[in-house]
């Protein structure tokens, strides 16, 4: 699809290859937007914003793509639903005057770090990307093996290994129990 | 089909992800290209277990921590174009104006031969200067005609005596 569209004229700015694109995947842009906005009548401000997007600042966002590591169609699509994401969340935001905020709430907050208590290599990305899906989005191994681009098989191995290591690892912890931790029969004896 | 009807060990991923709070924020977006790239299975270098491979592992950790990202590449996997309003398509192909230096050249007016210019100035002249002799000899004859001929009552009237200014009926004017 990136042969229709000369990219190099289209990134000089020429007006007639512009024209061009934006009747060639101005439909496309159209159907990927729809997929994130919430009501009919934002498609069209979200379609414009996107192509806003790829044309602003000497068409610096379309100046990063490069036809040899994926489609223009499939790179357009994810621009195009980033992009709609990014203008709903900033109409979402809500606005307070300064003045209305309580001093309280301006204070600088002690930055209070969760304490990670588990290793975060334990699990390979894929397995906890995996582990994710099947558990909190709720998806069947069609689904997540369709989105991953790989076959059923490889999830429900990659679902199992992983497993397998959490149970090792928590076997090994609740056999070890951590410095300083109260024996239950401390606690009931008071 | 539900995930947790398949796989029944949710208890043991809660006891996990319990202990990794915040872990994922770590994790690097990923660009738009390197997602199309993955969501064309283009990601990574051939031979190299995908599930290894740093390229396609850190766009499954950015997305571990987003899964909402997922519907982003099933939407690109599956892109489709639909009709798109004229409106749409002009508004987008407005924000490339035409460049100042593209004037649309007009064609050039034919030249007209030096002597038909020298002609034209020339009638013109010759006309102002006709309208200012026949002017002159008629505004002339007519003061001929009048200091010629006795003026009658009404040429009188309407001319004055030359003199009138210096008679007055005023007797003590002579004083």
């Amino acid at each position: 699809m990136a042969d229709a569209v000369d990219l190099a004229a289209l990134c000089r700015g020429e007006k007639g290859t512009w024209d061009a694109f934006v009747r060639r995947y101005a439909g496309l842009i159209v159907s990927a937007v729809r997929g994130v906005a919430r009501e009919q009548a934002e498609v069209e401000d979200l379609v414009q914003e996107v192509f806003l997007r790829l044309c602003k600042d000497g068409f610096r966002l379309m100046r990063t793509y490069d036809p040899t590591r994926a489609g223009l169609s499939t790179w357009l699509t994810i621009v195009a639903r980033s992009t709609a994401r990014d203008v709903l969340r900033r109409r979402q935001v809500p606005s307070t005057p300064i003045d209305a905020v309580p001093e309280a709430l301006l204070a600088v907050m002690p930055k209070t770090t969760e304490r990670i208590k588990y290793p975060d290599t334990l699990l390979s990305p894929r397995q906890k990307l995996v582990l994710t899906l099947i558990y909190e989005q709720d998806l069947d191994v069609a689904e997540i093996a369709q989105s991953l681009g790989v076959d059923p098989q490889t999830v429900r191995s990659t679902h199992h290994k992983a497993m397998l290591k959490l149970r090792s690892y928590f076997a090994q912890e609740d056999t070890q129990p951590a410095a300083g931790d109260e024996r239950p029969t401390n606690r009931l004896s008071t | 089909m539900s995930g947790g009807n398949e796989f029944n060990e949710a208890p043991l991923w809660r006891r996990w992800r319990e202990g990794q709070a915040g872990a994922g924020d770590a994790a690097a977006e990923p660009d738009a290209l390197t997602l199309a790239a993955y969501a064309e299975g283009r990601l990574g270098r051939p031979g190299v277990d995908p599930e290894t491979d740093p390229a396609i592992a850190m766009v499954e950790a950015w997305m571990a921590a987003h899964p909402d990202l997922l519907a982003d590449l099933a939407a690109a996997r599956s892109a489709h174009d639909e009709i798109a309003d004229a409106a749409i398509v002009a508004r987008a192909s407005a924000l490339i104006a035409r460049p100042a230096g593209n004037v649309s050249a007009l064609p050039l007016r034919a030249t007209r031969p030096v002597w038909q210019d020298a002609m034209a100035w020339s009638g013109i002249a010759a006309t102002l200067l006709a309208a200012v002799l026949i002017g002159f000899q008629l505004g002339n004859d007519n003061v001929v005609d009048l200091s010629d001929s006795n003026p009658t009552v009404e040429q009188s009237a309407l001319i004055g005596s030359p003199n009138a200014f210096l008679v007055t009926d005023d007797e003590d004017s002579g004083i």
